[in-house]
């Protein structure tokens, strides 16, 4: 009859391995878990036009979005630009209500108009940019728009255009310091 | 009497013959050589970087399986490049940055090879226990669907150049990774076909392999080179989870794989 339970010098080897195996895995699960954000946070998938806003490992919400064009804007040799939405992980640095959009160069070139100066009156465009802005660095947003015909299309500059009830709850939701996965 | 000619070229009627049939014989007889062997020479070079041993088997078997992938995850989460992450007890493909699973899809199919479910714990443990570096990526979609747009020289040009969104309708796509210990991934999206279309693909999938299996082999023969066995993981996705996480990854990604 075969007995489970006898000890055996390799059943004893087994055992501490197993021991030793259990605690190892403990303490690489404990460490990952602390790594997973706490508080909610936003996923946005810049090929499928989506986005997911995740609390406590459970999509709260989702719903879709419009990401970068991947058009590359070049104008003579020396002048290129790329509108494609960052990949990688972010934060939520600032959020403001009723954004003004100062319009970078690139904005004058691809409308075919002379590049005015760096604080003309030109440059500052109202209300394009919904009612919500929150901002990822480098210039890139997650705002609104007025073209909501074409969210869930890639047509952006790169930053991440929300419909306007969409927007708002991110707006609520997300704090400053909130996590943003871009991919 | 006439004596016959006493050439060393001259062969008898049908020596021909014999000779190409000893050398068919010959090259198929290596080809079976080489089959057979390289999957040992593999496992071999795979058991070969021991650094520790788990030779237990069940109950210590998973576990150990499971601390391999832990760990793997736990190299992977130091990195700031976002990471792939292949978990078949889990029927999950997922991508990772900083240790933090931010997107998962759900394996639809897949197909393993009997070499990767016959290496023993203590091989699957030390070829397993850390992200593994593709170091070459083909696929049959592209990775940025760059539209190059000419700066327009003035409003009236400007209006003229419409640019058209990229199309939401993916194609189906193919992407191997080759990994630095000579494995092959391959991830595939998933078929909406019938039956028999996807039946008839897999066939030509399959003879399309055993050919090219064939024709490596035999140009390895000609060449006096050795052919190097690649042990197979086939995974199939949604279609579009595919292209997003093609798109996601960097050039050359890391890749974690539990099974």
């Amino acid at each position: 009859m075969v007995s489970f339970n006898k000890t055996t010098p390799d059943n004893t080897i087994a055992d501490s391995l197993s021991l030793a195996t259990s605690s190892e895995l403990k303490a690489i699960e404990k460490r990952l878990v602390k790594l997973t954000p706490k508080s909610i946070y936003i996923v946005v998938n810049s090929t499928a036009n989506e986005f997911y806003l995740i609390e406590g490992g459970v999509v709260v919400s989702q719903g879709k979005c419009s990401t970068g064009s991947y058009v590359l804007l070049k104008n003579g040799d020396l002048q290129q630009w790329i509108f494609k939405t960052p990949k990688g992980e972010f934060k939520i640095l600032h959020k403001k209500k009723n954004p003004v959009w100062k319009k970078p160069d690139w904005a004058f070139i691809e409308e075919g108009l002379p590049v005015p100066g760096i604080n003309h009156s030109s440059r500052f465009e109202y209300g394009v940019l919904g009612d919500y802005a929150l901002s990822l660095g480098d210039g890139y947003l997650i705002h609104g728009t007025i073209y909501q015909r074409f969210i869930g299309l890639p047509v952006t500059h790169g930053c991440i255009r929300l419909n306007d009830e969409n927007l708002a709850l991110i707006y609520k939701k997300l704090n400053i310091g909130s996590k943003v996965y871009l991919f | 009497m006439i004596l016959p000619e006493l050439s060393p070229f001259k062969m008898k009627p049908g020596s021909l013959k014999k000779l190409a049939l000893v050398f068919l014989a010959i090259v198929f007889a290596l080809v079976l050589v080489q089959l057979i062997t390289a999957p040992y020479k593999v496992n071999k070079q795979w058991q070969g970087v021991n650094t520790e041993n788990y030779d237990y088997e069940h109950p210590q078997d998973s576990l150990v399986r499971h601390l391999a992938y832990l760990r793997a995850l736990d190299i992977g989460s130091t990195q700031d490049s976002i990471y792939l992450i292949i978990s078949l007890p889990d029927s999950s493909v997922s991508i990772a940055i900083n240790g933090v699973k931010f997107y998962s899809t759900h394996i639809d199919e897949y197909d393993i090879d009997n070499f990767l479910t016959s290496i023993s714990t203590s091989t699957v443990f030390n070829q397993f226990q850390r992200p593994l570096h593709s170091k070459e990526v083909a696929a049959t979609i592209i990775k940025e669907p760059i539209k190059v747009k000419i700066a327009p020289k003035n409003a009236e040009e400007a209006a003229k150049m419409v640019t058209l969104p990229d199309s939401t309708i993916f194609e189906n796509a193919i992407i191997n990774y080759a990994t630095e210990n000579g494995m092959l991934l391959t991830l595939e999206g998933s078929n909406t076909e019938g039956w028999f279309i996807q039946s008839w693909n897999q066939l030509i999938d399959r003879l399309t392999s055993i050919t090219a299996t064939a024709y490596r082999i035999v140009v390895g023969i000609v060449h006096f080179e050795i052919y190097e066995y690649q042990p197979e993981l086939t995974i199939k996705i949604d279609n579009v989870a595919l292209t997003s996480i093609y798109r996601a990854l960097p050039k050359e990604p890391q890749i974690v794989i539990y099974f």
